[in-house]
């Protein structure tokens, strides 16, 4: 079996300033590993800007900001694999990967670091009466689409719910020339930052809908329109309040979760609130050497922060194996 | 007396920002936190400035890619962002690329680049 001081699960953010920190730290035995084919993680389709205002004092696209950690990654001769997706993590710090050349291999790690990010919540876990068509993303699938595949899901578009990837996601959608007719928000104000609603909706005039709901979803095969009406306290809808909408594209922007399936199967154990791994000040996990950074340790608003809790975690885990500074 | 009410966006802060003006001239911008703020609220009063960003089409790639990000090299005039839009539609881009480097020379006219926000090859 292939042995390595440090293996890092996950090659966005917090997995390359974890690398970043630990090799710094004077650990140089590390194995990065990612599933995309490049790194980066979800920065990559994160095309505008408003990332490293705090680390790099200047406005960075997702992509520029992830190119410069990649550049110290491999500045520093760090090791990755890319194309590699980790099936399971056990408390003995063995790694099982697996890719298309070697099928299924184990590495042994003396510490862990997991950075598997977090993934968006889907229309199954939201509950929307009506027809299960075609043309229903969620804003992270359509941003993917739009901005890596270079493919745009709709041309009359509802958004529901305001956070800031489904915000950033209205203004990108009209700017490839889809219509986006209304993003609506069941709270009472919009989880997104309020910059976010001006440059994204209020330049374009697209309405934002407080206190509103999507009720009833059209469409056979494709979606080709939806019931938007006004909700109570109680999040039920006020009757007479209802405006159908015909659209080809309803985007779901309704929150994230850390991406945990490897890390419950680690045994590590849980917080109910972040649903992320409880931590330590270090950012380790209640498994001895196995840490956790970034958006699989709780979701985190900023990229920047994002990379300041996984330098800890990565110099944390150089101390753990005792290779900190010389 | 003309009084303007707006967010920053300079970043997430979103400062909200009153800007008063009499015959054109601004005479007091006040609610920013810091002096960035008052160059937004200037911009915004004359002529509203944005950053463009978005991407374009690549042909000939080695690791399968679609596209590659782009931005304005600098923020340009909020009313060209929709034709800067339409216009990078026309292109498709020969790789490789790095991060930086000038895809349009003077998009639409407004005197700033396109440039590359990514390396892809
Ligand atoms: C769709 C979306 C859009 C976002 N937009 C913004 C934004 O505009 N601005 C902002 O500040 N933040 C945004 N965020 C939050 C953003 O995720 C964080 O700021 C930051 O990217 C988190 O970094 P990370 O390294 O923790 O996670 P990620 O960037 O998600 O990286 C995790 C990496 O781990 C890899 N991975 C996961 N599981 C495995 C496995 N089993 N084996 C191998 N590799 C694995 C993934 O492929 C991925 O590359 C967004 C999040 C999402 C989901
Ligand atoms: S004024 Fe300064 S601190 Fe306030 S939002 Fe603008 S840039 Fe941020």
């Amino acid at each position: 079996m292939i042995s390595r001081d440090l293996v890092i699960i996950g090659g966005g953010p917090a997995g390359l300033a974890a690398a970043v920190a630990a090799y710094d730290a004077g650990l140089k035995d590390i194995l990065l590993i990612e599933r995309d084919y490049c790194l980066g993680g979800v920065l990559n389709q994160c095309i505008h800007a408003g990332f490293g205002l705090h680390t790099f004092k200047e406005e960075l696209t997702g992509p520029e900001y992830a190119q410069r950690y990649i550049d110290m990654v491999l500045e520093r001769g760090i090791e990755y694999k890319t194309d590699c997706m980790v099936i399971s993590v056990s408390p003995e710090k063995i790694v099982q990967i697996t890719n298309k050349d070697d099928g299924i291999f184990e590495v042994q790690a003396k510490a862990i670091i997991l950075a598997m990010g977090c993934r968006e919540r889907t229309r199954g876990s939201l509950n929307i009466p009506g027809t299960r068509p075609a043309g229903v993303f969620t804003a992270g699938t359509a941003q993917r689409l739009v901005n890596i595949e270079g493919y745009l899901p709709g041309k009359q578009v509802v958004c529901l719910g305001s956070g800031d990837i489904g915000l950033i996601m209205a203004r990108r959608m009209t700017l490839e020339g889809a219509k986006v007719l209304c993003v609506a928000e069941v709270q009472e104000k919009s989880p997104g930052l309020k910059r976010n609603i001006i440059q994204c909706l209020d330049d374009f005039g697209i309405p934002l809908l407080l206190r509103h709901n999507v009720i009833n979803i059209y469409g056979e095969n494709h979606i080709t329109g939806v019931d938007v009406a006004e909700i109570n306290e109680n999040f039920q809808p006020i009757p007479g309040t209802t405006v159908h909408y015909e659209c080809d594209c309803l985007l779901l922007s309704t929150g994230l979760i850390p991406e945990n399936e490897l890390t419950m199967g680690l045994g590590a154990e849980m917080d109910p609130i972040t649903k992320g791994p409880v931590v330590d000040e270090k950012f380790m996990t209640t498994v001895p050497g196995v840490f956790a950074a970034g958006n699989v340790q709780a979701v985190h608003g900023l990229a920047d922060d994002v990379s300041v809790h996984a330098e800890i975690a990565g110099r944390a885990a150089a101390e753990y194996i005792g290779g900190g500074r010389q | 007396m003309k009084k303007m009410e707006m967010t920053c966006i300079g970043c997430p802060n979103g400062c909200d920002i009153t800007l008063t003006a009499e015959d054109g001239k601004i005479i007091e911008v006040f609610g920013n936190k810091c002096p960035k703020g008052i160059e937004f609220a200037e911009n915004e009063f004359f002529h509203p400035m944005r950053t463009f960003t978005g991407s374009m089409d690549v042909i000939g790639s080695t690791e399968g890619a679609h596209t590659v990000s782009c931005r304005t090299q600098k923020e340009i005039s909020k009313a060209d962002m929709l034709a800067v839009a339409a216009e990078i539609k026309k292109y498709k881009i020969k790789l490789p690329v790095k991060v930086g480097d000038v895809l349009i020379e003077n998009v639409c006219g407004t005197e700033v680049d396109i440039v590359a926000t990514k390396n892809v090859h």
